[in-house]
């Protein structure tokens, strides 16, 4: 089902807001909900919405519009996909809420009518508002319900003539209820014996006025025969001033004073009608007209609030239309002063609708933006959208159709009309221009702004022409534009799909012609020049005994004849290709580190180019395997050429390296070799207890399953080596090698990979741990207890230095274990033990709560061990 | 003794005599103004006071004080104090007697003659209240005028050029308490009314309470809290006189402040004339209708166009009266003595009419009102008027038994006017029949009987023996001077039967009685 624009805007955008929720509507969903339907309708909408976007009225819909697809579209996407259910059940889901609506609807309506029969526009407003549906949906549900629309009748607020002003007094004093009695008798306290029309009759005219003043004049002199006599008077004055309409409204105000005081005492619609009919006399059917009327201008001026809001909307033609429907003096001031605001706003907009409709066409642009002016004023101007339409857009320039053999490439400038988003419509025609934007093949641009398009597939062999068309998307139905037509142009293709295979001392070629070619004409040229016919078959040519390396040009045609028998040939296309000798495969390779790059080292094959492929187990072929280019992985090692072969970057994880020669579309595996795993982190060496020492470093993931460890004792000769896989490092905490007691050490590790049945060491780490010298104390006591001094005495089999030697008392019963868990009674700094060289520190004991001595030494790898305990106590 | 008239007005009196030169002149009252509130304060059983300083003790003992008495006139709404009785026309009779007591200390001479001045549209009990009430004074009332004929003659409408031509006259005269709208053409030294109309409460009073109710509410919504002013009649009298001062300031100023006063709080409230003018619209938008009512019925009889409008009245100093009938009708009115042109009228006429029992021998010569000596030959007035309601006998409908009136003279028809119509008995064996004279209560006429007003009544009688419908003639005649006759005559004995006319609520021996009672009051 094609897209209704003009139904769509009538249904959905000038319907305004609320946007409707009905899907269907909203989405213009076809009946069926066929996949490709729903999904041209969802686009086509989507489309006319981003059309219609720029015009300001439908701004708040479209918005509404968009947002509201972003909830709906997986349930439209999975529609368009085939899968219709989720959108079904909305849909269905949708209906039965809306006859719920409905329903709830007809009794709100029921309800606000009071039983009066009548709603005022406002109210349906007001209704439309609250249950989210649009007025005129409302407006439909009326006449069903036996109800209508109406606007309240303005009631006169006060006594519409100065005259009258005294006379209710007087009526009250003749028992009379309203003008209507007074007119229809002649005694006091008689009563109108028909029913009082309210609306659409005048109480009386000027005989039945002085048919009323005989019967009252009869009265016998007194208070009822003044008073009478003065409401004639006040009757007389009104209907020479104003007529019989004049005695309406008087009537009029007259039956409102007393239902008036009945609603502001709370009084039901119901109430209020029984009183008007039963104790007002008035007709059944103006009855519910004045209540209703009385209702509602309790809550204000029910005409003004309308007036209000329709020029709040923008609506002022509408607005206008209200105003002007009203007798002439019956509108508050400020809603008077409103109704001609609205007149002024009004008229100027239309003035700026003449003007647009005045521009000549040049100047439709212009005009577009005075519419666009006149609809922000009031957006409900009539035959604004009917002079949109009679715009002149002006059409494109410069259009030009290029053939190219593979397609033509038709370019145009932009229109100088800017407004009202224009489109570009581009039709094609074979042998004759197009007549209209409607006649030819529509080909569709990549955009509608776009000012080029290439058509891949034109027809072929026959003249073509070219015509782009410009129309105002943002109006549907406006005209188009003249055509810019170029052409005529025709398509003779050239070959497609050509591919050159060079081989050695041969240069293979295939491809595809047009069915209509009568043959391919193929030259070609080699280096030097020389220029030589190659026969050449429809799909293409074998071109044997040519040299490797050369480089030879091929120049391929297509001949073919036209409709009046004459021959053409394509311009050609130029083709080259080098044949080339098989390649070599190399056969030695080396990979060395080189500061943080490898180095492959090789021979290279003359003639050839060698690229390194990597893989994670051993290569899937043999040295000197040949291959097609086509057959070796996607991407190989990115390598810089070195003078000593090519460099490459370490690759993440040890990487089996292998070396393949290509020539043209050949290739050919030579040797592989193991790529190392990354570097292992510092070493780490600790002397675990006295005959060993433990290795720690950091081992990443991807620097292999093994390392090998190698030590040996500085100064002997001889190293012992290990390889320990990664469990057992973890198992041990660390490498754990055998050491003499104090003895120094130098480890090395280096990673070790296994791949491809080739082991391949990564870089090596070191480190030294120094040898370990002891030394010794004991302690000496002198003196009597309370005068007592301790001595220390260092010894040392070996020369050994201290930075400092330290006697220490501790504060408390526990042993000191580090200087600070005491006092410092001696010290001495920088000093060298040895054989014979002891070092003594003396101080004296005072009693105090300490029990415990000890000493302490710092130095390189200096050890001090202390004596039996029970000699530290202090004594 | 000279013969003077009297404008017995609604809210002011007026007494004027014809001086030595034959014109009009006004006798001032004994506090020295041309009028006297017709105002009257039962001071003491002994003791009454008239005019101002009645008005004045209204402010201190309002209940003991009668206003605008006029408008009773007719009806029988006595009024009691200290003990007694008194009816409209007593009170009225003390306003005459105050007048021509002033009158006689202005200019020496004993009043005993005089017209006194009615309302247009005053009906017949009205009228003869005020002659009765002219009688209770001890006066001699020669006869009663029709304001408007008044004001007319005053206007010199009468006199002078009779080349003038004939010449239509509109009279609107806005008193104090009546309001009332004559059409008079004039030819020569005759004055025809053509046809009247009024009312009897519409009136400058009338004006006044708008006023008042106006300074009331002003009052109240500053004090709410304070009760209503006019809840105290010595407030409420007080407020009267400063409204009718002000209405009366605003006639000539635009702006008049009152300062109203009530339990000891005052409110300064600011009237504007324009302010007056809507209170009053409405009053005035009722005297333009009677005045088109007439207009149109004027029209009928042959006069379309006016040569003058004259304003009588005081209330028709108001610039609202003027402005209204020139933008209603056209007119151009001039206001004419306003306030005093009724009784300098009623002075020529009363002039008119003593000429006319000197020469016509009416009286006998000791009783005969003395004519005063102008110097002038007198040309007697030829003045036809019209009646001012319309005049029936009640009847019933042997049919239906239903009562209704009958009218022989219509409103506004020529006097003097005689009708003569045949009536029937409505039993067999019928002896008595009971003529009721019904005059029309309301401004038209109408059968039912709730529309009229009985006037006067009297008995036929029939000789014995005759069967249901036997006629009897009945011949209703009803002078220039409003004097009722109607007699009836038996067919068969030709025996004529004039009924003696018993009008309104007082009879010969009460107007005797209330005028001893009179003479023992001391009257200031």
């Amino acid at each position: 089902m094609a897209f209704d624009e003009a139904r769509y805007r009538r249904e959905v955008l000038d319907a305004g807001l609320p946007v409707t929720e009905d899907l269907r509507t909203r989405y213009q969903l076809p009946q069926r909900l066929d996949k490709n339907a729903v999904a041209e309708a969802v686009a086509a909408v989507r489309a006319c919405w981003r059309r219609s976007r720029s015009r300001l009225k439908y701004r708040a819909v479209i918005e509404q519009l968009e947002a509201g697809y972003l909830i709906h579209r997986p349930l439209l996407d999975a529609a368009a996909a085939g899968e219709p259910q989720g959108l079904r059940a909305a849909l269905e889901a949708h209906g039965r809420r809306a006859e719920t609506d409905r329903a709830r609807l007809r009794a709100a309506l029921d309800e606000a009518a009071g039983g009066l029969g009548m709603l005022a526009e406002s109210t349906v407003a007001e209704l439309a508002a609250a249950h989210r549906v649009h007025e005129d949906r409302v407006r439909d549900l009326l006449p069903a319900l036996g109800l209508r629309a109406a606007e309240p009748d303005p009631l006169p607020r006060s006594v519409p003539h100065p005259a009258y002003a005294r006379c209710a007094g007087h009526l009250e004093v003749l028992g009379l209820r309203h003008l209507g009695d007074f007119l229809a008798t002649g005694t006091p306290g008689g009563r109108a014996g028909r029913p009082v029309r309210v609306f659409g009759a005048f109480p009386a005219g000027p005989p039945a006025v002085e048919a009323a003043a005989r019967r009252w004049g009869r009265l016998p002199h007194g208070a009822a025969h003044t008073a009478a006599q003065a409401v004639i008077a006040a009757v007389r004055g009104v209907l020479a001033d104003q007529g019989p309409a004049g005695l309406a409204r008087i009537l009029l105000h007259e039956l409102a004073v007393p239902l008036r005081t009945l609603h502001a005492a709370r009084a039901t619609p119901a109430t209020l009608l029984a009183h008007a009919v039963e104790e007002l006399s008035v007709d059944g059917d103006d009855a519910p007209r004045l209540v209703f009327a009385v209702l509602h201008e309790a809550a204000g001026d029910p005409v003004a609030q309308r007036l209000r809001r329709l020029a709040a909307d923008g609506r002022l033609t509408e607005a206008a239309a209200v105003a002007e429907r009203l007798p002439p003096g019956s509108l508050a001031e400020d809603a008077r002063a409103l109704a001609e605001h609205v007149r002024g706003k009004l008229a100027e907009a239309r003035g700026l609708v003449d003007r647009a409709r005045r521009l000549p066409p040049a100047e439709a642009d212009r005009a577009w933006d005075l519419l666009d002016q006149a609809e922000a004023a009031a957006r409900d101007l009539p035959g604004t959208d009917t002079v949109r339409r009679g715009l002149a857009v002006r059409p494109v320039s410069g259009l030009t159709a290029t053939a190219d053999g593979a397609g033509i490439t038709v370019r145009w400038r932009h229109s100088p009309s800017t407004r009202g988003e224009p489109e570009y419509v581009l039709l094609r025609t074979e042998q004759r221009p197009p007549r209209d934007a409607a006649d030819g093949t529509v080909l569709p641009p990549a955009s509608p702004r776009a000012t080029s398009y290439r058509d891949g597939s034109p027809p072929v062999c026959v003249p073509l022409y070219y015509a782009v068309a410009v129309r105002r998307t943002a109006e549907p139905g406006s005209a188009a534009s003249p055509l810019a037509v170029g052409g005529p142009v025709v398509h003779w293709p050239e070959i497609t799909g050509a591919r050159l295979s060079p081989e050695d001392r041969r240069i293979t070629a295939r491809w595809t012609c047009h069915d209509r070619a009568r043959r391919v004409e193929v030259v070609r040229t080699a280096p030097d020049g020389e220029q030589v016919p190659v026969a050449a078959r429809r799909d293409g040519f074998t071109d044997d005994g040519l040299v490797n390396g050369t480089t030879y040009r091929y120049h391929v045609r297509v001949g073919y004849l036209t409709d009046d028998g004459r021959s053409v040939r394509t311009e050609g296309l130029r083709l080259t290709a080098t044949p080339l000798a098989p390649p070599d495969p190399v056969t030695g390779l080396d990979i060395r580190r080189t500061d943080d790059h490898l180095v492959a080292h090789l021979d290279p094959p003359p003639g050839a180019e060698v690229r390194l492929y990597g893989f994670g187990a051993a290569p899937p072929w043999p040295a000197g395997t040949r291959l097609s280019t086509a057959e070796l992985p996607a991407r190989p090692i990115p390598a810089q050429p070195a003078p000593e072969g090519l460099r490459f970057a370490p690759p993440g994880r040890p990487t089996v390296v292998l070396a393949v020669t290509v020539a043209g579309e050949r290739a050919v595996v030579g040797a592989h070799a193991v790529a190392a795993a990354r570097t292992l982190g510092a070493l780490s060496l600790t002397r675990h207890g006295g005959t060993g020492v433990t290795v720690v470093f950091d081992w990443p993931p991807d620097s292999g399953e093994e390392v090998e460890v190698t030590w040996r004792t500085p100064g002997e000769a001889g190293e012992q080596r290990r390889t320990v896989g990664r469990a057992a490092y973890r198992h041990e905490g660390g490498v754990r090698l055998p050491a003499a007691d104090g003895a120094g050490v130098e480890v090395e590790v280096r990673p070790v990979a296994l791949l491809g049945g080739l082991t391949s060491h990564g870089p090596p780490n070191t480190a030294v741990l120094p040898p370990r010298a002891e030394a010794g104390y004991r302690l000496e006591r002198h003196g009597l207890p309370g005068r007592r001094t301790v001595t220390a005495v260092f010894t040392a089999r070996s020369p050994v230095r201290a930075e400092r030697l330290l006697l220490v008392r501790s504060r408390g019963p526990l042993w000191p274990l580090e200087p600070a868990d005491g006092d410092v009674l001696a010290e001495a700094a920088d000093v060298t033990l040895g054989p014979d060289r002891d070092v003594k520190l003396s101080a004296r004991l005072v009693r105090g709560p300490g029990g415990r001595l000890r000493c302490f030494a710092v130095g390189e790898g200096l050890v001090l061990r202390d004596p039996p305990q029970h000699t530290l106590k202090v004594t | 003794m000279a013969v003077y008239g009297i404008d017995l007005g609604t809210t002011y009196s007026c007494v004027a005599r014809i001086d030595d030169v034959g014109r009009p002149t006004v006798l001032r009252n004994l506090e020295g103004a041309d009028t006297t509130p017709s105002v009257v304060y039962f001071e003491s059983p002994d003791s009454v006071v008239v005019g101002q300083s009645a008005k004045d003790a209204t402010v201190l003992d309002p209940e003991h004080v009668v206003q605008l008495i006029k408008r009773d006139m007719g009806e029988t709404v006595p009024r009691e104090f200290h003990g007694r009785a008194y009816t409209p026309e007593e009170i009225s009779a003390r306003i005459l007697r105050k007048l021509v007591d002033d009158a006689k200390a202005a200019d020496g001479d004993e009043a005993r003659d005089v017209v006194i001045s009615v309302p247009a549209y005053f009906g017949l009990a009205e009228r003869d209240a005020t002659r009765k009430a002219g009688e209770i004074a001890g006066l001699r009332v020669l006869d009663v005028v029709a304001e408007p004929i008044a004001a007319a003659l005053d206007y010199g409408a009468l006199e002078g050029d009779e080349k003038r031509g004939d010449r239509a006259v509109l009279v609107y005269d806005l008193g104090g308490g009546t309001f009332d709208t004559t059409v008079l053409t004039l030819s020569g030294r005759e004055l025809t009314v053509l046809c009247t109309d009024g009312a009897k409460e519409l009136g400058g009073s009338d004006f006044d309470d708008r006023v008042v109710v106006h300074l009331v509410e002003r009052f109240r919504e500053r004090f709410p809290d304070v009760d209503d002013p006019l809840s105290d009649p010595q407030s409420e009298t007080q407020l009267r006189k400063d409204a009718e001062e002000a209405k009366k300031a605003l006639s000539f100023r635009e702006r008049y402040t009152v300062r109203v006063m009530h339990r000891g709080r005052v409110e300064a409230v600011e009237l504007t004339r324009g302010l007056v003018e809507e209170l009053t619209g409405d009053l005035i938008e009722r005297t333009v209708d009677i005045t088109r009512r007439t207009v149109e019925l004027a029209a009928e009889r042959g006069v379309s166009s006016f040569d003058d409008v004259l304003l009588v009245g005081g209330a028709t100093k108001m610039p609202a009266v003027a402005a209204a009938l020139r933008t209603q009708f056209g007119f151009e009115p001039r206001l004419h003595n306003p306030d005093l042109a009724v009784a300098r009228g009623a002075a020529l006429y009363a002039l008119d009419r003593a000429a006319y029992i000197v020469s016509s021998g009416e009286l006998p010569a000791g009783q005969a009102p003395d004519v005063p000596e102008t110097g002038l030959a007198h040309r007697p007035y030829e003045i036809s008027t019209v009646a001012s309601r319309g005049y029936g006998i009640q009847v019933t409908d042997v049919d239906t038994g239903h009562e209704y009136v009958t009218h022989l003279v219509h409103a506004n028809d020529t006097l003097p006017a005689s009708v003569t119509d045949d009536f029937y008995t409505i039993r067999d064996g019928q002896r008595r029949v009971r003529i009721r004279v019904m005059e029309q209560a309301g401004a038209v006429e109408s059968e039912e009987l709730e529309h009229n007003t009985e006037v006067a009544h009297g008995t036929l009688k029939i000789p014995p023996g005759k069967p249901a419908r036997w006629p009897f003639e009945c011949v209703f005649t009803l002078d220039t001077s409003g004097l009722l006759t109607v007699v009836a005559t038996e067919r068969e004995t030709s025996e004529q039967i004039e009924i003696s006319l018993q009008i309104g609520g007082l009879s010969q021996e009460a107007v005797d009685e209330a005028r001893v009672a009179m003479s023992r009051q001391r009257i200031g």
